[in-house]
C-alpha cells in the first residue's frame, strides 16, 4: 500500500475541489450574497491539500488496491468538505444533514433533506446542483484530464470510478480519454442550457437544472421540482436530455468517429431505448384515466420513466397516487438503471443483459450438461471473469439492500418507504415511494439512518467494490 | 507517434512500457486477454484482443492511421502477414521480428514488396552483439556511427589507470594523441566534460578516436586487451550459426562444443571451425579445451542456467573475456549480480534495436538528424548530421571560435571520407558529416547547437 501516493492524489483532488468552489463563490458575488462560506471552505481545503501535496512521494507506483482506496476515500473527503458551505451559511445547520445532502449531490442521487428549497441563497443552491455535475463524470476522471501524464497506472483510478461491467479507454492515452469524456459532457450540458433558455427558463434556472440533468442528479431549485415551472416544453427538453445522459458516453465518441454502425448495433442502447419506450407505453395505458389531455399523459409518463431509468430523480407529478402497476414498474426500472459508462446509476442495462444471458446459458447447461455456452454482448464473447463479476455484483448489491433496509427500519417507517428509500439511494435516484416519494423527503430519518443512506449512495455511485475494499483490513496492509 | 504493437510477450511488453513512457500513443494487440489486462494496468496503453493478422482487429487497433506497426508475436508468419496487411491499410512504417533463418533470403527478396521498414532476427542480433564485443574486448559497450566508421567505446576507469585524477587537458598532453572523452557517467549522472574535467575511479567514460589511434589510446591508458584470436563457444544453435557466419571473414579461430550430432554436422559442413561433439557443461571437456588460455569464452546454449554456470566456471579459470547469453529477461540482473558482466540476450537486443529505430524515427521526423543513439543510461544523445548548405556563424569558422551551447560537444567531423577528432583549429564545411554529443536533448537541426 503506497500511502504517500494515495495522500498525494487526495491532496490533488481536494485542491481541485477548492478550485471548483470558486464557481459558487462567483455566483454568490453576482447576487450580492455572503462569500464567507466558500472562502472558509476553500481556505480549509487549500491548507489540507497543500500539506498532502508537499510530501511528494518518491515512489509513484499504484496498483488496483491503491486505486480503489484513493477513489473511495476521495469521495468521502470531498463530501465531508463539500458540506461545509451549507453548514457555515446556515442553510443546513446540522453537519450530518449537510453531509447527507452533499453525498447525495456528489453521488448524483438527488435525495434531499431540505424541506424548504426556495428562498435559499443562489450561491448555495448553485453549489448543490454543481455537485451533481462534478460527481456525474467523476472528479478523478477530471483530475486525469487536467494533470499531464501521471504514468500508466492511472487506469486503476478510472476503473474504480467509471461505472459499468466492462470498462476501458477510448484512445491509448488515459489523459486523452478523460479529456474526450469531459468534452462530450460539457458539450451536451451547454446544448441543454441553450435548449432550456429557448423554453423560456431564466438563465440561472437553466444552468442549475442542466447541471443536475447532466450528472443525472435531480436536485432542483424549486420545492415542487420541475413541476414548479409549469413549462411543458422544458419538461420535454429535460426528459430527452435525461435519456441522452443515460447513454454510454463511448457511443458519443463513436459518433464523433463516424462509427455510426457501432452505435446503431449497440445491444445496450437498443435494450435501453426499447425498455424506455415500452415502459412509457405501459404507464400511459395504466394512468390514462388520471389525465385530461393525452399529451400531458404521454409527457408525464415519459418524464417519469426517463427520470427513474436515468436515475435522475426530477419529478413533475406525485406518482405516489398512481396505480400500483405503474409504481411497481417504476421501482423495477429504479433497479435496472441506464447504460454503463454514462452518468447514471442502477445495476446498468449491460449488466442486466449479462445476468439474464448467463442465467439462460446456465439453464441450457442444465438441460444439456455437455453443451458449451458462451455469453455474447455486441457480438463479442464475454470472458468468464466479466460474467462472474456481474453475478458477484448482483449478490453484493442484494445483500447491501437487505441489510440497509433492516437497519433503517428501526426508525419505524413502513416497508414501502424504507425499501424504496434504500433502492433510491443505492441506485442514486433521489425520490422513492411513500414518505420519501416525489412530494416528500428524507428529513424524517434519524441521523444513523442518514449516515447509512449516505454510505449506500457512495456504494451505489462507486459500484460497491471501492467502498467494500475500504472496509477490508487486508487492503490496508503495508505490503 | 501512433504505434501499434502486435504481440504482448516479453519483447512486446518491454518496448510497450518504454514507448508509453516516452509519450507515444500505443495500442497493443494480443490474442490473450490476460496479457492485455496486465499490460494496460502497468502502462498507459490501449489493448485490442485478437489475432494481429485479422484485418478487423488491425482496423480496431487503428492501423489505418498508425505511424508504425511493430510485429513481435512468436510466429514469423503472423508477423510478416501482419506487417503486410497493416501497410495495405495505411500504416506508414512496419517492423517485423523474423526468426527463422530460412526466411532471411526471402525477406531480402520481398522487402520491397512487403514494404517492411525493418526486420529483426533476435539470434542474429545477439550474434552481432557478441561479434562487436570480440572485436573490441577492451570496451564494455561499443556504438558505431557514420555507417560503422566512427566508434564510441565505453569503459570504466579503474583506480590504477593513468586517466585517474588528472584533467583531460593534462591527459591529452601526456598521451600526445587525438582522442575525445565524449561523456562521463558519475554516480548515475551523465556529464559532458570540458578540458578541465578530472576523471575519478569508477567513472564510466565514452571515448572516441580515429581508427588507428583508438588502439594506441587503449594501450596508453593500460586497459588494452589483445585482439581475440581464439574463442571457445559452448552450444551450437542458431546464434552460434550466425556468429560463425560473422567470424568467417575474421582471423578468429573458434571451437564449438555441442552435444547434438546433427547440429555439429551442420556447423562442420558450413564453417571452417573446430566442432566438438561433446557435453559443454562437463568440467573435463572444458579443461581439455584449455578455456583458461582462450581469449574468450562464449556460452550460447539454449539453457540459461547452463550458460550462467559454465560462464561462472570459465571466470574461475581466468578466461580473459566471458560472454553469456541469457534469454530470460528476469534472470539478467540476477546473473549480473554474481559477476557475469558481458551478458547478451536475444530479447533485450531485439527490444533495443526496435527502440533505437522508433526513437530515431520520432526524433528525425521534422528534423535534419540522420541517426540518433542514446548512451550513458540514455541520458546523452549522439546525433549525426550532414551539412547540406553553408551555415552562417558555423561553416568555415574554426571550432574554437564557435559560440556553442552549454552541454553540446562536436565529437567528430567526417570530411571527404576522412575522420577527424576536431581540435580548436578544425572547421566544419559544406558536405561534411558531423557527430554531435549532447545532454540538452531536443536538438533538431545543426543550427541549434549554437547559442
Amino acid at each position: 500500500m503506497n500511502y504517500r501516493m494515495i495522500g498525494y492524489l487526495l491532496g490533488v483532488i481536494l485542491l481541485i475541489e477548492a478550485a471548483l468552489l470558486v464557481l459558487p463563490l462567483v455566483v454568490a458575488l453576482l447576487y450580492g450574497e455572503s462569500i464567507v462560506p466558500y472562502l472558509v471552505t476553500i481556505a480549509v481545503l487549500m491548507c489540507i491539500s497543500l500539506l498532502l501535496i508537499i510530501l511528494k512521494p518518491s515512489n509513484k507506483r499504484i496498483y488496483a488496491r491503491e486505486g480503489f482506496v484513493t477513489v473511495a476515500v476521495s469521495w468521502i473527503l470531498m463530501s465531508a468538505f463539500g458540506a461545509l458551505p451549507f453548514v457555515i451559511e446556515g442553510t443546513i445547520p446540522n453537519y450530518i444533514d449537510a453531509f447527507f445532502e452533499t453525498v447525495s449531490g456528489f453521488t448524483t442521487t438527488g435525495a434531499s433533506i431540505m424541506t424548504q428549497i426556495e428562498g435559499n441563497p443562489y450561491g448555495i443552491l448553485f453549489w448543490r446542483s454543481f455537485t451533481h455535475w462534478i460527481g456525474g463524470m467523476g472528479v478523478l476522471v477530471f483530475m486525469l484530464a487536467i494533470i499531464p501524464s501521471m504514468g500508466g497506472q492511472t487506469i486503476h483510478l478510472m476503473r474504480a470510478e467509471v461505472p459499468g461491467p466492462t470498462k476501458g479507454k477510448l484512445v491509448p492515452k488515459m489523459r486523452h480519454t478523460a479529456l474526450i469524456l469531459y468534452g462530450i459532457y460539457i458539450f451536451l450540458t451547454v446544448i441543454q442550457i441553450i435548449a432550456l433558455l429557448f423554453c423560456g427558463m431564466s438563465f440561472y434556472d437553466a444552468v442549475v437544472n442542466a447541471l443536475a440533468t447532466a450528472g443525472t442528479g435531480g436536485f432542483s431549485v424549486l420545492n415542487a421540482s420541475i413541476a414548479g415551472y409549469s413549462n411543458p416544453a422544458a419538461e420535454w427538453v429535460i426528459a430527452v436530455f435525461m435519456f441522452l445522459f443515460g447513454i454510454n458516453f463511448n457511443l458519443y465518441f463513436f459518433i464523433l468517429l463516424k462509427r455510426i454502425r457501432d452505435v446503431v448495433l449497440s445491444e445496450e442502447l437498443r435494450v435501453y431505448t426499447l425498455l424506455c419506450a415500452l415502459s412509457t407505453l405501459a404507464i400511459v395505458v395504466n394512468t390514462m384515466h388520471l389525465f385530461e389531455k393525452m399529451s400531458d399523459c404521454i409527457r408525464t409518463a415519459f418524464f417519469q420513466v426517463t427520470t427513474i431509468m436515468s436515475t435522475t430523480g426530477f419529478s413533475t407529478v406525485d406518482y405516489n397516487v398512481w396505480p400500483d402497476f405503474s409504481k411497481t414498474l417504476l421501482v423495477i426500472l429504479m433497479i435496472v438503471g441506464a447504460c454503463a459508462g454514462s452518468t447514471a446509476g442502477g445495476l446498468k442495462i449491460s449488466r442486466v443483459i449479462i445476468l439474464v444471458k448467463s442465467a439462460f446459458s446456465e439453464i441450457k447447461k442444465v438441460v444439456r450438461p455437455r453443451s458449451v455456452n458462451v455469453v455474447r454482448l455486441d457480438g463479442e464473447t464475454l470472458t468468464d471473469e466479466t460474467v462472474r463479476k456481474a453475478n458477484v455484483h448482483l449478490a453484493l448489491y442484494t445483500l447491501l439492500i437487505l441489510a440497509s433496509v433492516l437497519a433503517i427500519s428501526i426508525d419505524g417507517f413502513g416497508l414501502e418507504t424504507n425499501l424504496t428509500a434504500v433502492l433510491s439511494c443505492v441506485n442514486n435516484i433521489g425520490p422513492g415511494l411513500g414518505l420519501v416519494g416525489p412530494a416528500g423527503n428524507f428529513a424524517g430519518y434519524s441521523y444513523l439512518s442518514k449516515i447509512i443512506l449516505s454510505v449506500n449512495m457512495l456504494f451505489g455511485r462507486l459500484e460497491l467494490m471501492p467502498m467494500l475494499i475500504l472496509f477490508s483490513p487486508t487492503a490496508w496492509k503495508k505490503r | 507517434m501512433n504505434i501499434v504493437i502486435v504481440g504482448g510477450g516479453t519483447v512486446g511488453g518491454a518496448i510497450c512500457a518504454q514507448l508509453a513512457g516516452e509519450n507515444h500513443d500505443i495500442t497493443v494487440v494480443d490474442s490473450d486477454f490476460s496479457v492485455l489486462n496486465e499490460l494496460s494496468s502497468r502502462c498507459d496503453v490501449f489493448g485490442v484482443a485478437g489475432n494481429g493478422a485479422d484485418i478487423s482487429v488491425l482496423r480496431k487497433a487503428g492501423a489505418e492511421k498508425a505511424d508504425l506497426l511493430i510485429a513481435v508475436t512468436s510466429g514469423d508468419e503472423i508477423n510478416i502477414l501482419c506487417c503486410a496487411a497493416a501497410k495495405k491499410l495505411g500504416t506508414t512504417h512496419t517492423i517485423a521480428r523474423v526468426r527463422n533463418p530460412e526466411y532471411t533470403d526471402l525477406m531480402q527478396l520481398m522487402k520491397g514488396e512487403m514494404n517492411l521498414s525493418l526486420t529483426i532476427n533476435p539470434e542474429r542480433a545477439v550474434a552481432n552483439e557478441v561479434y562487436k564485443m570480440l572485436r573490441s574486448p577492451y570496451a564494455t559497450k561499443i556504438d558505431y556511427f557514420c555507417r560503422g566508421r566512427v566508434e564510441l567505446a565505453e569503459f570504466t576507469v579503474s583506480a590504477d589507470s593513468p586517466m585517474c585524477n588528472i584533467t583531460l587537458n593534462e591527459l591529452r598532453n601526456k598521451l600526445n594523441m587525438r582522442f575525445l572523452v565524449c561523456a562521463v557517467l558519475r554516480d548515475g549522472v551523465a556529464h559532458i566534460p570540458t578540458g578541465y574535467f578530472s576523471l575519478e575511479e569508477g567513472d564510466v567514460v565514452s571515448v572516441t578516436a580515429p581508427d588507428r589511434d583508438i588502439t594506441r589510446f587503449f594501450k596508453a591508458v593500460g586497459i588494452y586487451k589483445h585482439p581475440v584470436k581464439d574463442v571457445v563457444i559452448v552450444g551450437g544453435g542458431r546464434t552460434t550459426y550466425y556468429l560463425e557466419d560473422l567470424l568467417r571473414d575474421s582471423k578468429i579461430n573458434s571451437t564449438v562444443i555441442e552435444a547434438d550430432e546433427s547440429l555439429c554436422d551442420e556447423l562442420a559442413k558450413e564453417f571452417d571451425c573446430t566442432v566438438l561433439c561433446d557435453d559443454g557443461t562437463s568440467q573435463d571437456v572444458l579443461l581439455e579445451q584449455g578455456i583458461g588460455n582462450a581469449d574468450a569464452f562464449i556460452a550460447l546454449s539454449d539453457v540459461d542456467e547452463e550458460n550462467a554456470i559454465v560462464s561462472m566456471y570459465a571466470k574461475t579459470q581466468n578466461t580473459k573475456k566471458v560472454i553469456t547469453m541469457i534469454s530470460s529477461m528476469s534472470y539478467i540482473d540476477l546473473f549480473k549480480g554474481v559477476g557475469l558482466d558481458s551478458i547478451v540476450s536475444p530479447k533485450t537486443s531485439t527490444a533495443s534495436i526496435i527502440l533505437r529505430y522508433v526513437r530515431s524515427m520520432a526524433n528525425v521526423r521534422g528534423s535534419e538528424i540522420e541517426s540518433l543513439h542514446k548512451i550513458m543510461d540514455e541520458q546523452i544523445e549522439v546525433l549525426e548530421f550532414t551539412v547540406k548548405e553553408e551555415i552562417e556563424d558555423m561553416t568555415g569558422i574554426p571550432i574554437k571560435e564557435l559560440k556553442l551551447r552549454e552541454g553540446v560537444l562536436i565529437a567528430c567531423i567526417v570530411h571527404d571520407n576522412k575522420i577527424t577528432i576536431p581540435s580548436g583549429a578544425d572547421i566544419i564545411s559544406d558536405g561534411d558529416t558531423v557527430i554531435i554529443v549532447t545532454s540538452v536533448g531536443k536538438i533538431k537541426g545543426l543550427k541549434e547547437i549554437l547559442k
